[in-house]
């Protein structure tokens, strides 16, 4: 007869939740190793918990929702100009509300030689919707409690994240569609990297739902502007620009959103922004709203030529050359109403 | 501390391991089963733990009291069931009561204006009272012997499994049963555990899965969603709440069973029901054949005249209304029920339906439409927002259908239709059809079975997180 020890065993081995747990494990662990890894750097939560404890420590901050998050880097950025760091403090379906801005502004190191925000201005990102649900408010009201666990237990525990349906079907395939694989960089910078194109749902979405009830709202235009004006007195460079997207989305925004680009440059520029028309016809759009990596890293670099060209142009004598236009009805506060463009 | 979360998982891991070691002594164990539910309840908020302390010494005084001193039985039984009841109207109904007097008296031109008063609700609260005035209406009827051994009473009172959302379970079933030392078979501790993993894959995938969907539609206080929607909308929330509490209900028997003991089954295939008294011998058995012995029958059932078993009914489907909830919506939930059972009783449809060919069929459909009528009630957050639906829900057209996974979520589309595919399999199917399946081979691989279950849970849980019959 076999020994007491080898029959416990056996019996423990033979028990059926025994071998129930063993082989979900075994299941869990080829789901999770087999799912698409399109994820890459920083887990979820640290990247958005980090980008909410940015305190002045930054020269250059780019904002705004998700294109922005998407289109700036700021690795790319400092590569062309002379900043000491640079850092994107996009967040999915911003809007600018007077909290965001504050926390925008907290992140700009005021001690810096050239303090500097970049805004990405989408129509989305004016209207009361992205001002009351998006992912800051959403980050900002998370328990902090929830990364008591080290980074190495975050990034396993989010292999074992729920999927949709969609997803786990994909798991059983043998042979899987090109990857959009996305890293999470501790810049604050969303660098996505997909062969595959589809503009349809998210064009669609925007022409049929997102507009629905939630146009562009002037106050939170004139609140911006504001907010623009107290930055350029304290000596901080406002930029905006026009997020680069496919042109198909930007005429859907245009005739949806309540949007009118001149008079939003118009009413920035009194503020003392300065407006950045860049070219962008040469970049990827893969889901019909957000630009690729590498077409963010070219953009990036155009972005920063342009901030470097502008800065070269104005420590000259005067604002002449690239300065365009100079209005005669200029703010009694002594702002140059500036329309400033690349030279091509 | 929610079912579904890690400090209930370290709380049973350490409960079960104290408990397997533990000397097999009935004293030890329900003190240890005492201090754990207490710890368990008090994790939400511990002053509700003198709310349960208190009630439940008053009933364990009081049956102690009805059986030695027979003159005082009937004072003592009407204090146990007072100061259950008070807590309960104090907590659960009081700000319901004050709106609708403010309401009613504004309607008629005063203006009373009595000032609301707004009191946590003690988690469970619903649940654990009506298992406490069971103890004693059952010593008063002698049908049970009270206990003296203050442990041994709430050990039955506060179990942790199903202290706060049920099944609710008699003193004369589980009182002896504590008495007894019971070390669970492999048998039985299988049977736990899969019960425990169906009730979080019924809870995480199914119900977690449907609740953005129906909660976003019933968000708008009148609906504005196409008819299509809004009746899928309604089996989602019919699925949900089903899922949602059978899935409690189902890992509190399986946790009860690895402690070796067998709470009854509280949900019978209530979709399956071919009348609405059927549909209430299946539906949260333990609360309805609460009603029916303490409400129902001691009004006198259906002994009597026609009128007066009409009135029992709607008596009794009123207050089980109330009961879910302090609100109108609930008592007119509770009303479809009894008006379905009246016109039942009256013209006695399912008896007839069922005689025609694929008439057990139709009288399923027929009774599962009534069900969904009530749950639009159950659902809503006003009456308003509940005839809404109906309307709605009537003026039946095809628009939108083709945008319905869209609308719904295409997670919780797939998963609508393969529970519907499931439930249908099980009900075309006999049990005789089904035990054909359980062939040995299959039943050696039913391991495998439930280690798909738990991976799904896994991996295609839902965002939602609160147990529906938590708020009652």
């Amino acid at each position: 007869m076999a020994p007491r020890s080898i029959r416990i065993s056996y019996q423990w081995v033979s028990d059926r939740i025994t071998i129930t747990i063993v082989v979900s494990v075994m299941l869990c662990v080829t789901f999770a190793t087999r799912r698409e890894h399109n994820h890459t750097g920083l887990s979820s939560d640290r990247f958005w918990s980090t980008k909410l404890e940015w305190s002045k420590n930054t020269d250059l901050v780019a904002c705004g929702d998700s294109r922005v998050l998407n289109a700036v880097s700021p690795s790319a950025i400092e590569s062309v100009l002379p900043v000491v760091n640079a850092r994107n403090f996009g967040f999915s379906g911003a809007g600018y509300s007077a909290e965001y801005l504050e926390a925008a502004g907290r992140v700009v190191d005021p001690k810096s030689k050239q303090p500097t925000v970049i805004l990405g201005i989408t129509p989305h990102s004016l209207t009361p919707g992205a001002c009351l649900r998006n992912t800051y408010i959403e980050e900002k009201n998370k328990p902090s409690a929830r990364l008591a666990h080290g980074d190495a237990i975050d990034r396993t525990l989010f292999y074992f994240r729920p999927m949709d349906t969609k997803q786990f079907r994909r798991l059983f395939r043998v042979s899987r569609r090109s990857k959009q694989l996305t890293r999470l960089n501790p810049d604050g910078w969303r660098a996505v990297q997909t062969d595959h194109v589809d503009h349809n749902d998210v064009i669609e979405h925007y022409r049929s739902k997102l507009f629905e009830n939630n146009t562009v709202d002037w106050s939170i235009v004139d609140s911006l502007c504001q907010t623009v004006y107290l930055w350029t007195s304290k000596g901080i460079r406002v930029f905006a620009f026009r997020p680069p997207t496919c042109t198909e989305m930007e005429a859907v925004e245009n005739e949806r959103s309540g949007f009118n680009e001149d008079k939003f440059i118009r009413q920035f520029e009194q503020g003392g922004g300065i407006w950045l028309d860049l070219t962008s016809s040469d970049l990827t759009c893969y889901d019909g709203s957000h630009i690729n990596r590498n077409s963010a890293k070219k953009f990036s670099r155009r972005l920063a030529e342009a901030i470097s060209d502008y800065g070269k142009h104005t420590d000259d004598a005067g604002s002449a050359g690239l300065i365009s236009d100079v209005s005669e009805d200029a703010s009694p506060v002594s702002r140059i109403r500036l329309t400033w463009k690349r030279q091509q | 501390m929610h079912f579904v979360s890690l400090d209930f998982l370290v709380f049973c891991g350490l409960f079960f391991a104290l408990w397997k070691f533990l000397k097999p002594n009935v004293q030890v164990r329900w003190l240890l089963l005492t201090t754990a539910s207490f710890i368990f309840y008090g994790w939400w908020n511990w002053h509700f733990l003198l709310l349960i302390v208190a009630s439940g010494l008053i009933d364990f005084l009081a049956a102690l009291g009805i059986q030695r001193y027979p003159t005082y039985q009937k004072f003592l039984l009407i204090l146990s069931l007072a100061s259950n009841l008070s807590s309960l109207a104090v907590f659960k109904y009081l700000a319901f009561f004050i709106t609708s007097t403010n309401s009613l008296a504004t309607s008629v031109g005063y203006d009373v204006g009595i000032p609301l008063v707004s009191l946590t609700l003690p988690v469970g609260i619903s649940f654990y009272t009506f298992q406490s005035m069971s103890y004693t209406i059952d010593v008063y009827r002698g049908k049970l012997e009270p206990t003296r051994n203050v442990l041994h009473f709430f050990a039955y009172l506060s179990m942790f499994p199903q202290l706060v959302a049920g099944p609710i379970v008699r003193a004369s079933d589980l009182l002896p049963s504590l008495r007894e030392v019971h070390v669970p078979s492999s048998e039985q501790r299988w049977a736990g555990f899969r019960l425990i993993c169906f009730g979080y894959f019924k809870k995480m995938v199914i119900a977690d899965q449907f609740a953005p969907a129906v909660n976003s539609v019933f968000s708008a206080p009148v609906m504005t969603t196409s008819s299509p929607v809004l009746w899928t909308i309604m089996i989602m929330f019919a699925i949900q709440i089903y899922c949602d509490f059978s899935g409690y209900t189902d890992i509190a028997r399986g946790l009860a069973k690895w402690m070796g003991y067998d709470f009854p089954v509280n949900f019978n295939r209530p979709y399956e029901a071919v009348s609405m008294q059927d549909f209430w011998r299946r539906w949260h058995i333990s609360l309805s054949s609460w009603f029916r012995d303490y409400v129902y029958f001691p009004l006198g059932g259906s002994r009597g005249s026609e009128f007066k078993a009409h009135q029992n009914a709607w008596i009794t489907m009123l207050l089980s209304g109330l009961w879910h909830g302090a609100a109108w919506t609930f008592i007119a939930w509770g009303a479809v029920h009894a008006a379905c059972l009246s016109f039942e009783r009256v013209t006695d449809w399912p008896r007839k339906l069922s005689a025609w060919r694929g008439g057990t069929i139709l009288c399923r459909v027929v009774t599962f439409l009534l069900v969904l009528v009530g749950w639009v009630f159950f659902r809503a957050e006003t009456f308003t927002q509940a005839v809404s639906a109906l309307a709605t829900m009537v003026r039946f057209n095809t628009e939108h259908l083709d945008q319905l996974s869209k609308t719904v979520g295409q997670s919780a589309f797939d998963i609508l239709l393969l529970t519907l595919a499931y439930g249908l399999m099980r009900s075309l199917s006999t049990a005789q059809t089904f035990e054909r399946f359980r062939v040995p081979l299959l039943h050696r691989l039913e391991p495998v079975g439930v280690a798909v279950i738990i991976t799904s849970t896994v991996f295609l849980r839902g965002p939602g997180h609160s147990f529906v019959y938590f708020q009652f």
